[in-house]
């Protein structure tokens, strides 16, 4: 590039600049979501199609599955399967949208695809009634129990005690070694309210990486340093939010269907703080109320500013409301 | 050659069968879970069952073996129980017997101490001496303790030391009673054997000795296990014999036989006496018994919390036979053999300890094994709504009251939304809904509180039907109409 083309070229981007800081500062008003976005999105949001389908739009518009997998390479799936609940009470990730994850992964070159999770009740009965063990199996993933405190031998065996950099509470906890060891992790929560974090979504499901134990610990001393700071440790590579059926009421388990709203909806990004936020809009849960984002974003871990993302929209059947 | 097969075919059988129905009782216990049920069909849990809940299999169980014994014997206790079994795998490699005279003077006495401490509610006796009761016990509580040793397998119950230290001593007592003078178990302490023993004697078939080929050697009495042969005086005592036919072969001059004939009638029989002597006293011990039996019973502080389907404190203390069958197999790993919590009397009977578990929601195994009738059986979604106990919150102790923080453990196990979180300071904390609280233990077991929990369950008796789960409307979403951000 000449000198003049480069001189171009800056007075062209800055006058860009200009023009779209005023337009921002014009649309401020606005509500954000009219803003239309261009160029490689951080927020992916999908409405109206099925799991499956969602996500085949979702990682699309997120520059395909080779852009986070390289072939090769070993990826660690983590849904939420805590819970021993059917499908249709959206306490679990749904199996579907576990499925296609593990397909794409596969077309991209990944050489081992493991699911796991540490379940709230026992993992036996959470990966079978949840449908993903069945899921991820066909799918060609190799799903790995989790400790639910009555195996001592698996947590032996599968999580080791880790230090954690600059934390204030949780400076050590038990994690579980394939996250550590994996080149690639996939973080697919289920968006539902929760009793004591307020907001399931993306950094709450990683509490399902630590041992039952220390998740005890977690709730003793101060469930939201803690959440943002087991986050701080792993951050994943890539994010899917599960919000086809979303609990709306007495989570995270779920008593009947009541609890349970249709919703079809699909999001992703890398920041794990700006999904959570989102996923605190969708659910109408106030964002001051959801302590763990806010230390989350306070020791960098994303941003809480929906507006500076850049975020992609898309109805599948605009037709439908 | 052909009448020493033809009597030791008996024998045989026998042995090819009982080993088969340990071999196939011990993997119920131990590998082959959903199977427990079978305990059903043993003599002395399946007659409380009868007397529980008046069903069909059990009165099926209890006839049948009842029709088999006054046909020949007490073959039940040679093949069927599995205490009885283990004996005989401990007798192997031992010779020696002889007739054993004063078992008749203490057996009836205990039979009858055995029942009326349970008329005057207090089942202990017969949970440390009905057989199949210990049997399950020492599975429990010894060989999978020694199996863990040997670390074949992992630990999965951990009983409180003085249950622990009861089936250990039993089957120590079992070994020691069992060397030094065989089957003297079964002739003595044992209920269903003194019980089964009152129905052998009127047996059809026996086994009988043949006055006249007899020569008092005294072979068949060293053979017997059970010492009920007195070669002396050409005797069998039939109703402490347990069908081993191991006298069948001992006998070289073809004198024993196992037949319906009656080759000499039979003569006043000195436990008719014993029986009536001890009755008479024991029923006036038993009456004493009964009123100095309050000591036993559970003190009112303790509010142990009972398995689903037990009724009342009073109800399951005199049905439950304390097993452990339920135990063994509980999901949740909850139940516990108590010690004191439901007094003297209710040692070994199962309580739920939420230290070391919560009753899943979903399983309802407890009571689809219990052999007694302890527990009535219901259906799940009866179960979902059964309250075994209710839980209190004690905010004295909580994080989220304490210290402000975050918690909410509790009420995100809560599987009946019986805990709502209800605003405090800048947190909430837990609201315990009595109309909805089962006492699953869940929130204790989960609660982060240590060493005394925040949310606690205790027990209630009688065990009754909760309200059903409101459906609430949930509030509208923004994002139901279209993209909220």
């Amino acid at each position: 590039m000449d000198r003049r083309n480069f001189l171009k070229t800056t007075a062209v981007l800055a006058a860009l600049g200009a023009v779209s800081k005023i337009t921002g500062s014009l649309q401020a008003a606005a509500p954000a979501k009219k803003k239309t976005a261009s160029g490689a999105p951080d927020i992916v949001v999908i409405r109206n199609g099925e799991p499956a389908e969602m996500f085949e739009t979702l990682i699309k518009e997120l520059g395909g599955m080779q852009k986070f997998v390289k072939p090769g390479q070993s990826v660690v799936i983590k849904p939420n399967i805590a819970w021993n609940q059917p499908p249709e009470m959206a306490a679990n990730t749904h199996p579907e949208l576990v499925a296609a994850v593990i397909r794409h992964c596969k077309a991209a070159g990944a050489s081992k695809i493991y699911v796991f999770d540490t379940t709230c009740n026992f993992w036996k009965d959470t990966y079978q009634s949840s449908g993903i063990a069945e899921a991820a199996e066909k799918a060609g993933a190799i799903v790995v129990g989790g400790d639910s405190e009555k195996d001592p031998e698996y947590l032996k065996e599968y999580y080791s005690e880790v230090t954690i950099p600059n934390a204030k509470v949780l400076k050590k906890m038990m994690h579980h070694n394939l996250i550590r060891q994996c080149d690639v992790f996939i973080n697919i929560p289920v968006l539902k309210v929760h009793g004591g974090a307020k907001l399931t979504c993306c950094m709450k499901n990683l509490m399902g990486t630590v041992s039952k134990g220390y998740q005890k610990y977690f709730h003793k001393h101060g469930l939201n340093q803690c959440i943002a700071e087991c986050c701080s440790f792993r951050k994943p590579d890539l994010n899917i939010v599960d919000a086809y059926r979303v609990m709306t009421k007495r989570g995270p388990r779920g008593v009947d269907q009541s609890d349970v709203k249709l919703l079809r909806y699909q999001m992703g990004g890398t920041d794990m703080v700006a999904l959570d936020t989102a996923g605190a809009k969708m659910l109408n849960v106030p964002l001051r109320r959801i302590g763990h984002i806010a230390i989350a974003r306070s020791i960098g871990l994303g941003t809480t500013d929906l507006n500076s993302l850049n975020i992609k929209r898309i109805n599948l059947n605009p037709g439908k409301k | 050659m052909k009448t020493f097969f033809r009597k030791s075919k008996w024998r045989f059988a026998r042995i090819l069968l009982a080993a088969f129905v340990f071999i196939a009782t011990c993997c119920i216990l131990w590998c082959i879970p959903g199977t427990e049920e079978y305990f059903g069909i043993q003599y002395g849990s399946a007659l409380l069952k009868l007397f529980a809940d008046a069903s069909l299999g059990a009165a099926a169980g209890v006839i049948s073996i009842t029709l088999v014994t006054l046909l020949c014997g007490r073959i039940y206790c040679s093949v069927i129980c599995p205490l009885g079994i283990m004996q005989d795998i401990l007798l192997i490699r031992r010779k020696k017997n002889s007739f054993i005279r004063w078992t008749g003077k203490f057996k009836y006495p205990f039979f009858l101490l055995c029942i009326a401490a349970l008329l005057a509610g207090v089942m202990l006796p017969l949970t440390l001496f009905v057989p199949s009761a210990n049997f399950v016990q020492i599975v429990n509580f010894v060989f999978r303790e020694i199996l863990q040793w040997t670390g074949i397998a992992a630990a999965t119950l951990r009983p409180a030391p003085a249950a622990a230290l009861a089936a250990w001593g039993f089957f120590i007592l079992l070994i020691v009673l069992v060397r030094w003078k065989g089957r003297i178990y079964c002739n003595t302490l044992c209920p269903v054997g003194t019980l089964l023993g009152i129905f052998s004697r009127f047996s059809w078939f026996k086994i009988r000795i043949k006055q006249e080929k007899c020569i008092s050697c005294g072979a068949c009495e060293r053979s017997c296990k059970a010492g009920c042969i007195d070669a002396k005086n050409k005797e069998v005592k039939f109703e402490n014999c347990v069908m081993c036919m191991n006298c069948l072969d001992s006998c070289k001059l073809d004198a024993l036989h196992f037949t319906h004939d009656r080759i000499k009638p039979a003569e006043h029989s000195p436990g008719r006496r014993d029986f009536l002597i001890g009755g008479t006293t024991l029923l006036g011990a038993a009456a004493i018994g009964g009123l100095g039996g309050g000591m036993l019973r559970k003190s009112s502080k303790s509010q142990a919390v009972m398995p689903p389907g037990a009724g009342t404190y009073d109800r399951f203390a005199v049905t439950c036979l304390g097993c452990g069958l339920c135990i063994s197999s509980c999901k949740g790993k909850v139940l516990q053999p108590a010690v004191g919590q439901y007094g003297l009397r209710g040692f070994m009977q199962p309580f739920l300890d939420f230290e070391k578990g919560a009753c899943q929601f979903d399983c309802k195994r407890c009571m689809e094994v219990c052999p007694c009738g302890a527990l009535q059986k219901m259906t799940l979604p009866e179960k979902q709504q059964h309250r075994i106990g209710i839980a209190t919150y004690h905010p004295q102790r909580c994080v989220a009251y304490l210290e402000d923080m975050d918690c909410g453990a509790c009420s995100e196990h809560c599987p009946v939304g019986a805990l709502d979180m209800v605003p405090y300071k800048n947190t909430l904390i837990p609201k315990v809904n009595e109309k909805l609280c089962i006492g699953c233990g869940a929130c204790q077991n989960i609660c982060p509180v240590l060493p005394v929990k925040a949310i606690t369950v205790s027990g209630v008796s009688p065990q009754i039907k909760v309200e059903k789960p409101k459906i609430e409307k949930s509030q509208k979403l923004e994002a139901e109409e279209d993209f909220p951000f």
